[in-house]
């Protein structure tokens, strides 16, 4: 007879495997499918079109993107946070609500707007030409080119880096700084030397976020002309019926993208963090003096570029469609607002079950990191590369799932069990394991003792991440654009062929504000009943 | 605690339900016998031809829109078990590699023969439905119509540093314009053309809408792009500041290309027989009366109208175009891919 301990390990590996294998198949599947695509005409093949292709000065632009939108958010994010949380400013409470709504706008939406506001001929370069009393027609400012779309990008990802760091602020110990004034030094000082540094795994946590996001995108980029990895294997999808060239891409920045991810993961990694008790009451708020002025105009602006001049120029537009017009259009895209609500609402309702069954495993010692591990990998491959993937893999693994709105589901679960994972753990974290023993110990079965007692404990966190992984597929762009099975066409694929087709048009900034509504209703409802449980925070 | 575990049976009774109707929906995804339609084209232009099909044969189409070489790419993926039916690409490029791998069926029609035979697929295995025309653009407000380029040839002239622009290769029109001069040209002027195009600053953009945008509002004074384009222009803007060259038409010079936008029937298709209804249907003056008007093309069947002719379209026959058949563009569009693919890509 085996010892007990022999047993255990034998059935938690069988239980690892009972989840380590699915999730490889998702993840390694497709990932396997492009390398062997990539290879197919050999590796010399490989390397001499992508030189051709220019991939060295096109993966030095996209690390000046991610840099340059990773900077810009930190600094719209963190002086934010500090002052919904620190300062003493009027309208503080204001700046903490409103500051993560940005991100209800996905950023390719963003970059529509901001194309129409400064198209050569568009409104502010009218203005600008006119106050600098250039010829009419001349073109000041453009948004195109890389700095254009980490501004684009970086307004409509720094909530990532203000709700960490304003999360991070409430929860430090103000004794710390307090002691440091103590010594003499001034409030900036503070702010440089104690503050931030005690911050730092939160500025690192967020900043790797908004850096792996810009890294990866699509939509922004191949709107405002940045010619990037994932631009580039687009474009060959789409125009040609090679596979090597565009699997070969993905693969190279699959492994760049996995590498940038593991040199983070060590610098964050390489310090500790400890703070011997938690913040026993909140700190005291700075008086802002004469700073009052220029911190509210900072907060006004930050808060006018992200949320009221794309929701107001998308409106204006839309407000160009007659009544009749827009319902007739209206009501042709209905099928496709429904398709989105519902992939949308079922892939975050399974991302959920999934991430809850693997942080719960975890917590109580039952999993190893195998699969959490797996599915940050997922997580890191840019969209567009899980699509060329997937269909290739799921057409010859899995044909009858491919063609089916199921494809997608699953595309969601390899994206989004990792920003689920870390609202279902923090929700986790809450409770002892303790409570489970005891009810265990009244003759509970594990399965009812999680139904009875877990539960219903992490409902409410739940509730708050389920929000966010119903956005973050309502908004999925890159991969679904290509997995989408014939007839299941979602919200963004129709604003996306709509833009391609005829431009940055009313019916376009229609849809995108109905885009907007449906995926910052939930957002909305959240906050206002008061659920703190939205993760990030 | 009871009618707290009632409650909590309840909601699984409820997922179980929302699984069941998921289970449900998914079926009838699958199964129901629609007409589905690949096609390349835009959707606000070629629904009416679409909507007029559906009524006049009493089938629903569902339209999936992506780019011709994903379309392609998708027809060879699901070679085994085909879900499309129809394909609408664009030039004759992909629909001829379709036809190499045998990966379409052959459709024949009476209507065929009155297309000129340069425009067809030799055993009519796609089918030519419209055509369009490559052309330069200009922006009027920056180029006055006597100076405006004559010739493709003439962008590589200082006069035009950085101020041309075409779409990237995601527009199948791009790869066959150039495999237009590769025929005639041959390789190494073309070569030598393309890299003095990019020597003197050719922009290249994501597709033709953009190019058509960016010279309307200035951003480039030309366009190398499809008459059509113009004519969309004209459309959005009736003020548009925009003109339109047919170039090369001097005696000795290669002429304007004109391409066949072709359909096809995917081999294999499950609905072989409504598929090959809506091939006719669009071949019909009905049908391809639609296709021209609601996308502007030029007809390639006697007697229909030519949309934009006041405004200086002209039709097949009022232009000299290269002594070229469609396959033999579409034979060198794998070698244009291949010679001019990085330097083409935005």
């Amino acid at each position: 007879m085996p010892s007990p301990i022999a047993q255990t390990v034998r059935s938690r590996s069988f239980r690892d495997l009972g989840l380590v294998l699915p999730a490889a198949t998702l993840v390694l599947g497709p990932v396997g499918f492009l390398a062997w695509m990539g290879l197919s005409r050999g590796i010399g093949d490989l390397l001499i079109r992508t030189d051709d292709l220019g991939i060295l000065p096109t993966v030095g632009r996209v690390f000046l993107l991610a840099t340059a939108t990773t900077l810009l958010a930190a600094i719209m994010g963190v002086p934010l946070a500090w002052l919904a949380v620190r300062s003493d400013l009027p309208g503080r409470r204001f700046i903490r609500w409103l500051a993560p709504l940005p991100l209800a706008i996905p950023p390719y939406i963003g970059a529509i707007v901001y194309q129409i506001l400064f198209a050569p001929a568009g409104p502010l370069n009218a203005l600008l030409a006119h106050a600098l009393g250039l010829p009419p027609g001349t073109r000041v400012v453009s948004i195109y080119g890389v700095l254009g779309a980490a501004w684009v990008l970086s307004l409509f990802v720094f909530p990532y880096i203000f709700l960490l760091a304003a999360a991070g602020l409430e929860r430090m110990n103000p004794t710390l700084e307090e002691v440091a004034r103590g010594t003499g030094m001034s409030r900036w000082a503070v702010f440089f030397r104690v503050t931030l540094p005690m911050l730092r795994p939160a500025l690192l946590g967020g900043g790797l976020m908004v850096f792996l996001y810009a890294w990866a995108d699509f939509g922004v980029v191949s709107l405002l002309r940045v010619r990037t990895l994932t631009t580039i294997i687009y474009d060959y999808i789409q125009g040609t019926m090679d596979w090597a060239v565009p699997s070969g891409l993905s693969v190279i920045l699959t492994l760049i993208t996995l590498s940038v991810l593991a040199a983070q993961l060590r610098i964050m990694g390489g310090g500790t963090y400890i703070q011997v008790s938690g913040a026993t009451r909140p700190a005291a708020l700075v008086g802002m003096g004469g700073w009052r002025l220029p911190a509210m105009l900072f907060g006004f602006l930050v808060l006018s570029f992200a949320l009221g001049v794309p929701v107001g120029v998308l409106a204006y537009h839309a407000s160009r469609l007659s009544i009749v017009e827009a319902w007739a259009f209206l009501s042709r895209q209905t099928p496709f607002i429904l398709n989105s609500i519902w992939i949308a609402a079922s892939g975050a309702t399974l991302v959920i079950a999934l991430a809850l069954a693997i942080g719960w495993l975890q917590a109580r010692g039952r999993l190893g990191r195998g699969v959490s591990t797996l599915f940050q990998i997922g997580y890191a491959i840019p969209g567009t590369v899980l699509g060329l993937g997937m269909v290739g893999f799921f057409q010859t693994a899995l044909p009858w799932v491919y063609g089916s709105p199921v494809v997608l589901i699953l595309g969601y679960l390899v994206l989004f069990v990792t920003p689920a994972l870390q609202g279902v753990c923090a929700a986790l974290a809450q409770i002892s394991a303790s409570l489970e023993d005891a009810a265990r110990g009244m003759g509970r079965g594990a399965l009812a003792t999680f139904w009875e007692v877990t539960f219903p404990l992490v409902r409410p966190g739940l509730v708050g991440a389920w929000v966010l992984v119903f956005i973050l597929c309502m908004r999925e762009l890159a991969a679904t654009l290509i997995l989408r099975p014939p007839g299941f066409d979602t919200l963004p694929v129709r604003i996306w062929i709509h833009t391609m087709d005829v431009g940055p048009v009313p019916t376009a900034a229609f849809l995108a504000l109905v885009l907007v509504a449906v995926v910052a209703l939930p957002w909305l409802g959240l906050v206002l009943v008061g659920r703190r449980g939205v993760p990030l925070g | 605690m009871i009618p707290n575990r009632n409650f909590r049976y309840r909601a699984t009774l409820r997922a179980l339900a929302a699984v069941v109707g998921l289970a449900v929906a998914l079926a009838e995804a699958a199964f129901a016998a629609e007409l589905v339609v690949y096609s390349s084209r835009k959707e606000e232009l070629i629904r009416p031809a679409i909507q007029a099909a559906e009524k006049a044969l009493g089938v629903k189409v569902i339209l999936y829109t992506a780019g011709a070489g994903e379309l392609a790419r998708r027809i060879e993926l699901e070679k085994a078990n085909p879900r499309g039916d129809v394909f609408i690409g664009t030039t004759a490029g992909f629909a001829e590699l379709m036809r190499e791998k045998g990966l379409l069926d052959t459709f024949t029609s009476p209507l065929l023969n009155e297309i000129p035979a340069e425009f067809r697929a030799p055993d009519n295995t796609w089918v030519p439905i419209t055509a369009r025309v490559r052309v330069l653009v200009y922006n009027t407000n920056l180029v006055k119509p006597q100076e405006a380029p004559k010739s493709y040839f003439d962008l590589v002239a200082p006069r035009w540093k950085g101020k041309a622009s075409v779409a990237s290769m995601g527009e199948r029109t791009t790869v066959g314009w150039l495999a237009a001069i590769l025929a005639v040209r041959g390789e190494d002027f073309t070569r030598k053309y393309v890299a003095d195009l990019k020597a003197n600053g050719l922009k290249v953009l994501k597709n033709n809408t953009e190019v058509r945008k960016a010279v309307a509002g200035g951003e480039y004074a030309i366009g190398i792009t499809n008459h059509y384009y113009y004519l969309l222009q004209l459309q959005d803007d009736a003020k548009s500041p925009v003109g339109i060259v047919y170039p090369d038409q001097g005696p000795a010079d290669m002429g304007t290309p004109v391409f066949s936008i072709t359909a096809a029937l995917i081999k294999g298709a499950k609905n072989a027989e409504a598929a090959r209804s809506l091939l006719e249907f669009l071949l019909k003056p009905e049908g391809n009366r639609l296709l021209v008007e609601g996308e502007f093309e030029i007809p390639l069947l006697p007697g229909l109208h030519l949309p934009g002719a006041e405004k200086g379209i002209k039709g097949l026959g009022q232009f000299r175009r290269p002594a070229l058949s469609q396959v033999q563009i579409a034979e060198l569009e794998p070698k244009v891919e291949r010679l001019f693919g990085s330097a083409m890509t935005p």
